[in-house]
């Protein structure tokens, strides 16, 4: 078996007894889930909301929420899925609430650090783009979820979200040349 | 020119690490010493205790769905004998309570037909074909209004016991008026009085039937509310068990609606809290289209996309495309503006089908634009109006 695929069904493994000890009640194993999600959390509310405030209000809840709840998750390969949905909707129910307009250019706050230049000029290009097609291009490429599993987690056609995709690539084609 | 980026970079740049600023490091690593602290006592027994800084644990959810909540819903009631229909209300005020409410606001209740308090006694037999009871679950149709293009039925539902609380509160969004529970349901729609025959819907043969009743809650043992059948593009399975479109209802059809469960999907986790029971009910339907009108546009741009007609009822407005055969439907979307120049809001949040209550549509223009063109500028009227793929004004009043 190839060192890649041992590496992958291994971390599979660790996953799923970490979501048992977790629904049995324990707060490392929930704690260890969250910290191999980490960067998935803050990548995902980044692109969603405006403030720093903002998007560790939504960390905040979406831990908190997925503790009280992860008795109810009855697949452990699902918990990365589901916690990217928990996330979601507390990043749509923040917006709402705020109405705060992403703003294009945000200043970096304390801790956080400037990307190179030539991928702000790819965030500009990807800013032009509608929300839920950003949002989309977050999930598939930076996160690395299947279109199906896009569908699942937004609640749209499969079919939608690959038309996303595709329109999303040929309107940054466009803004390029 | 700029650089071209490559599918290897959206990942390294999408995917790459990020760092966190310190508003956001702290509430994380605060978060965890909370679970800490307070483990087993937070949630997953059914309490919660202690306090996380100023962030109250008690939080609702608004599911969110990257396209707007499907609010197809159809609840077929049926009335075996329209002359049995008295005119009398039973119920009455279900439409006036929650019309102006849910996502298609209309004043059904000026239009609508009532039913008969006590077809029991009228027609001498036990049934009561609008009160149906089944696993200590009541449901009635009150009311019901129809055009060709949309069926409107007023609703109650009453279980015995109450509805349970999980159930309550996981319909309740702070940004709505209305509350939505799902139904499970199977319909057939009989066209034989046309010679179309019986067609049928069943999610099973992947055929929308009625999945949702849009209202509120009077308390904990009722619930009112309203359901929209659309009819002006039925799709559905026919005898053989081979997918048709029907265009052109006739002017009279029976639509016999079977409800098997009432249900809520929690957010959170998407467990099923549902109403077992089976409701069956046979609407005797006859469309009321003194105000639909139909006009044929013919219209074709230069991409080859056109609207062929426009067609408005008394509630809803909605434009038929016609399409070149290689382009999918989701790339365009219909805009609507009314004799102000004024957005018309459509369904499930992008062109499709226009409510058009209270509007004033004696004029509109009705444009097509690219999907991402319409997503960038959906607020702007004018911005969607001149860069229209192709646009045309249509009168209804002449």
């Amino acid at each position: 078996m190839g060192g890649a695929k041992r590496d992958t069904l291994r971390m599979d493994e660790t996953m799923k007894v970490l979501v048992k000890q977790a629904q049995k009640g324990d707060p490392e194993a929930f704690i260890q889930l969250i910290e191999k999600n980490r960067q998935a959390l803050v990548r995902v509310a980044k692109g969603f909301l405006g403030s720093e405030e903002d998007v560790a209000d939504a960390i905040q809840d979406t831990i908190l929420n997925a503790y009280e709840h992860i008795k109810e998750l009855k697949k452990a390969e699902y918990f990365k899925t589901w916690l990217i949905r928990i996330l979601i909707n507390n990043c749509v129910r923040i917006y709402n609430q705020n109405r705060k307009v992403q703003p294009v250019e945000r200043m970096p706050e304390n801790g956080e650090s400037i990307p190179p230049e030539s991928d702000v000029e790819f965030l500009e290009l990807l800013s032009s783009l509608p929300e839920d097609s950003r949002l989309i291009f977050q999930l598939y490429y930076g996160e690395q979820f299947t279109t199906k599993e896009i569908s699942e987690i937004l609640g749209m056609k499969e079919n939608t979200v690959k038309s996303r995709l595709r329109r999303g690539r040929e309107r940054l084609r466009k803004e390029i040349v | 020119m700029k650089k071209e980026y490559t599918e290897q970079e959206y990942r390294r740049i999408l995917g790459g690490k990020v760092t966190e600023s310190e508003a956001v490091s702290g509430r994380i690593e605060e978060t965890y010493a909370f679970l800490r602290k307070n483990a087993g006592l937070t949630g997953q027994d059914g309490q919660r205790k202690g306090r996380l800084g100023k962030r109250s644990l008690q939080r609702l959810w608004i599911a969110a769905s990257g396209v707007a909540a499907v609010f197809a819903t159809i609840l077929c009631v049926g009335v075996a004998n329209p002359a049995l229909a008295a005119k009398i209300p039973l119920i009455g005020g279900i439409f006036r309570s929650v019309e102006e409410k849910v996502s298609y606001p209309g004043d059904y209740s000026r239009h609508a037909e009532p039913l008969a308090p006590d077809a029991r006694q009228e027609a001498g037999t036990k049934d009561i074909p609008y009160e149906q009871e089944s696993g200590g679950v009541t449901v009635t149709v009150s009311e019901y209004y129809a055009d060709s293009v949309s069926l409107y039925l007023a609703v109650k539902i009453e279980p015995k016991n109450g509805f349970p609380e999980e159930m309550m509160r996981e319909t309740k969004a702070d940004t709505q008026e209305y509350r939505s529970l799902q139904l499970e349901s199977r319909a057939v729609m009989d066209l034989s009085a046309a010679g179309l025959g019986k067609i049928s819907f069943e999610p099973a043969m992947g055929c929308r039937a009625v999945d949702l009743v849009e209202g509120n809650f009077v308390n904990d043992h009722c619930f009112e509310g309203i359901v929209r059948i659309a009819l002006e593009d039925v799709k559905g399975c026919d005898e053989n068990g081979d997918m048709v479109e029907i265009s052109q209802l006739p002017e009279h059809f029976i639509y016999d609606l079977r409800i098997n469960g009432i249900y809520v999907t929690r957010s959170v986790t998407d467990e099923v809290i549902k109403l077992e029971g089976d409701w069956a009910f046979s609407l005797d339907v006859t469309p009321d289209d003194s105000e639909t009108v139909v006009k044929e546009v013919g219209l074709v741009g230069e991409c080859g996309v056109g609207i062929a007609s426009v067609t408005k009822s008394r509630y809803d407005l909605f434009a038929k495309l016609i399409l070149p055969e290689d382009a999918e439907e989701g790339d365009y979307t219909v805009v609507v503006t009314d004799e102000k120049g004024n957005l018309l809001q459509g369904r499930y949040g992008y062109g499709d089908i226009y409510n058009v209550y209270q509007k004033d549509i004696g004029k509109v223009t009705v444009a097509v634009c690219d999907y991402l063109t319409w997503a960038d500028h959906r607020s702007d009227a004018a911005y969607l109006l001149s860069h229209a793929l192709l646009k045309t004004e249509v009168d209804f009043e002449k």
